[in-house]
């Protein structure tokens, strides 16, 4: 993951400097396809959609080493989602919508440290939930936890 | 092993925000613009993940942990 950062990180400037009013219209089209998608029966669809932005994002970048970071990372990003479920999904969703706004203000330096950290984020639940993971670890020492209820939560 | 500073807390944006917003008492109306809010404070810190972390390790039940809320940590964990 670590070693993937740089590339992308770069991928991401490179494409927020060559952004198209076009391309950015499909980015922005692409990021609403997949929040009309519903996370709890949809979870599937939904991931793959979220991992479209990296494959639009190569093509904006156009050139072939960023295409090739941003392709790779669609592939690992999706295994990712799909492994972390749908708990991600409000962290993708708010992470996504400040991407954009950067892509739109031409901002590619924060693009950029937006993409790194939505990675960061991402691969740390997913190292959490992975099997052989630190939280599958302890849940395995511990009783289920109840579905959270939608009354009134107490102090923590 | 995950590396969690134990001194995450001192340096947490939550520190300067409004404890409510991370404790609604609802999960409907006002509650869920401020756990919109709080989420938007765990989107600037630096120790979200930290804080995710902890909450998972130790079980927290409620409130908003490191961008999440708890019905989302309760996703993540049935995913593990």
């Amino acid at each position: 993951m670590e070693e993937r950062l740089p590339q992308v990180q770069a991928a991401t400037r490179s494409a927020c400097l060559r952004m198209t009013g076009t391309r950015l219209e499909a980015l922005l089209d692409s990021a609403d396809r997949a929040s009309c998608l519903a996370a709890r029966s949809q979870w599937g669809h939904k991931a793959a959609a979220y991992a479209e932005i990296f494959d639009l994002l190569a093509e904006a970048a156009g050139d072939p080493a960023a295409e090739r970071a941003l392709a790779s990372t669609a592939r690992f990003m999706h295994g990712v989602m799909l492994a972390a479920g749908r708990g991600t999904d409000g962290m993708i969703a708010s992470s996504r919508r400040r991407l954009l706004a950067c892509l739109r203000a031409g901002d590619a330096e924060g693009a950029a440290l937006e993409m790194e950290e939505h990675l960061r984020d991402l691969h740390f639940m997913w190292r959490l939930v992975c099997p052989g993971g630190e939280l599958a670890a302890a849940l395995g020492a511990r009783v289920p936890p109840p579905a959270p209820s939608t009354a009134a939560p107490g102090r923590a | 092993m995950l590396d969690i500073k134990q001194d995450w807390r001192s340096i947490a944006e939550c520190l300067f925000a409004d404890p409510d917003l991370f404790f609604p008492m609802s999960s409907s109306g006002k509650a869920l613009q401020q756990v919109a809010e709080a989420k938007e404070v765990c989107a600037r810190c630096r120790v979200r993940r930290d804080c995710l972390g902890f909450a998972l390790m130790t079980n927290q039940r409620h409130g908003v942990w490191g961008g999440l809320s708890e019905e989302e940590r309760y996703q993540l964990e049935r995913a593990s």
